[in-house]
């Protein structure tokens, strides 16, 4: 395993990526994860917060129409992470850091999932929030806090990348 | 470890504090303007 | 901009929120004792405003610092003084800013700002008005040297120190990475907001009213004050990474224009009067779109700061 790890660290594309002077390599990875996670996780913790009771006046079946460009941001971040890990992926591998934030992620993806069948339903906004709605919710944004943290942390994990990117 | 346990836990109650108070600012407006959608 | 040219600036900024500042104060006074609506609108307009501008006027305060540091003239211990005394009036000036925007954005919603948030105003900008000249009269002393009085130099007496705050955040493993974290939240929060906002403008769930989504701003200016105070605190820890790096200019910059923009959206009537099913008028649009593309710089130059501006 940590062979194949090793050769798509070493590969054309990951040193590239990692070694070049380029803004367009790591930087601009960087940058668009940046993006990413501003989308999926703030469009998701405003869609949370608006179940939670905030921002009353918003129709839930309003915000639904968000959600594309939540998923658009959740997309983004996985091709964007994918290129992240592979330019460092021994380290990453086994760190329990990065399982940490697979692992949020995957639970708030999850609750985006659930959340996605209630939107269907065409009475949503003439009925009362369910205290699960309001338990997942709350779930939800937690795991993005958990999420951003240990993406965050997987900075100050093992030698990680020395960029002179824009130089 | 230590100190991504460390890290962690501070987010947490920073984040809380924060979310209390926009909480808080957010459903005191609720008195003032009509509810609902 | 070279050290020269940033000290040039922090000379022509700290004008705003000391002259700028007590003209609005004035204004403020002047409405409420005539009782005019507009007048108490432009007041809290000109105090947000000014909160802005205040931020650059630090910022560039650090650069003056460094431009004169060492000279055989220059008192060390007053520009610590004159630079604590400002950071304290700074949380004082973006404490009143916020207090005002939120009374412009109850005076859209309710045709007038809630009763505690004019009185809250007002004693907040007395105390700022109050802290600024303070800290005016130091930044004064520190090339004037006619000016100053017995006993100036020396005292200790400040209560917000930013070299306690640098050796702190220095000293202690978990706080670095607990400001860049909840930069990143602070962060989410802002884009969430201003995506959902100007996606309806631009046609995007057309059925919900604008006056609905309004009620989403003030969590979006809450992001922003989080990313303000930890922002500020990467400053005050290694400012020689920061006073002369073109990507945080930029950001600064960008982030000005962004932020002041919000005013678009807080007060005029373009936006609010966006009802269920309406389409925007083109103008709208565009101020949307390049809404969106201002924050996305501000993240891109935030992003960049190690590479373009090259001082990490």
């Amino acid at each position: 395993m940590m062979d194949f790890l090793a050769w798509l660290e070493q590969s054309g594309f990951a040193t590239w990526v990692r070694e070049s002077n380029s803004l367009l390599a790591y930087p601009s990875v960087l940058f668009l994860h940046t993006v990413g996670m501003g989308c999926v996780a703030g469009i998701s913790a405003l869609v949370d917060l608006r179940i939670l009771g905030c921002a009353s006046e918003v129709p839930l079946t309003g915000l639904r129409k968000t959600l594309p460009y939540m998923w658009a941001g959740f997309w983004l971040n996985t091709v964007t992470g994918i290129v992240l890990f592979i330019i460092d992926a021994t380290t990453k591998a086994v760190s329990p850091v990065f399982y940490t934030k697979m692992t949020f992620i995957a639970m708030a993806i999850g609750v985006c999932l659930v959340q996605r069948g209630v939107f269907r339903d065409p009475l949503l906004d003439k009925r009362p929030i369910e205290m699960k709605g309001k338990i997942l919710a709350f779930t939800s944004i937690l795991c993005w806090v958990g999420a951003i943290t240990a993406g965050r942390l997987l900075a100050y994990v093992g030698p990680g990348v020395v960029s002179s990117g824009g130089r | 470890m230590q100190l991504a346990i460390a890290v962690a836990v501070r987010v947490l109650v920073v984040t809380a504090i924060v979310g209390v108070i926009g909480y808080i600012i957010d459903r005191s407006q609720d008195r003032r303007n009509n509810k609902g959608p | 901009m070279n050290l020269a040219n940033l000290t040039h600036l922090h000379l022509l900024l700290n004008h705003f929120p000391t002259v700028g500042f007590l003209i609005g104060l004035g204004l403020f006074l002047a409405a409420i004792v005539g009782k005019s609506e507009n007048l108490k609108r432009a007041s809290l307009v000109i105090f947000f405003l000014i909160a802005l501008l205040a931020i650059p006027t630090y910022l560039s305060g650090k650069a003056a610092q460094q431009a004169i540091t060492g000279r055989p003239d220059v008192p060390e211990a007053l520009i610590e003084m004159h630079q604590d005394s400002a950071l304290l009036a700074l949380v004082f000036m973006e404490l009143t800013g916020f207090v005002a925007w939120l009374g412009l954005w109850q005076f859209r919603r309710i045709s007038r700002p809630a009763r505690w948030n004019l009185t809250a105003v007002f004693l907040l900008s007395i105390i700022t008005f109050g802290l600024m000249a303070r800290t005016a009269i130091m930044g004064g002393e520190i090339r004037h040297p006619e000016i100053r009085t017995e006993g100036t130099v020396g005292s200790d007496t400040e209560w917000l120190k930013s070299a306690s705050i640098a050796t702190f955040v220095n000293t202690t493993a978990w706080a670095w990475p607990l400001n860049e974290t909840i930069h990143f939240i602070g962060l989410s929060l802002v884009l969430g907001v201003v995506l959902v906002v100007n996606l309806r403008i631009l046609g995007v769930m057309k059925n919900v009213s604008f006056a609905a989504l309004h009620r989403l701003l003030p969590w979006g200016i809450l992001g922003f004050a989080v990313n303000l105070i930890t922002g500020i605190l990467f400053f005050i820890t290694i400012p020689e990474q920061y006073t002369q790096n073109v990507a945080l200019h930029w950001k600064v910059v960008l982030m000005l224009i962004a932020a002041a923009n919000v005013l678009y959206f807080t007060l005029f009537e373009e936006a609010w009067a966006l009802g269920p099913g309406d389409d925007a008028p083109p103008t709208a649009k565009v101020i949307a779109a390049s809404t969106i593309f201002l924050w996305i710089g501000v993240i891109y130059f935030g992003r960049m700061m190690p590479f373009i501006g090259g001082s990490f």
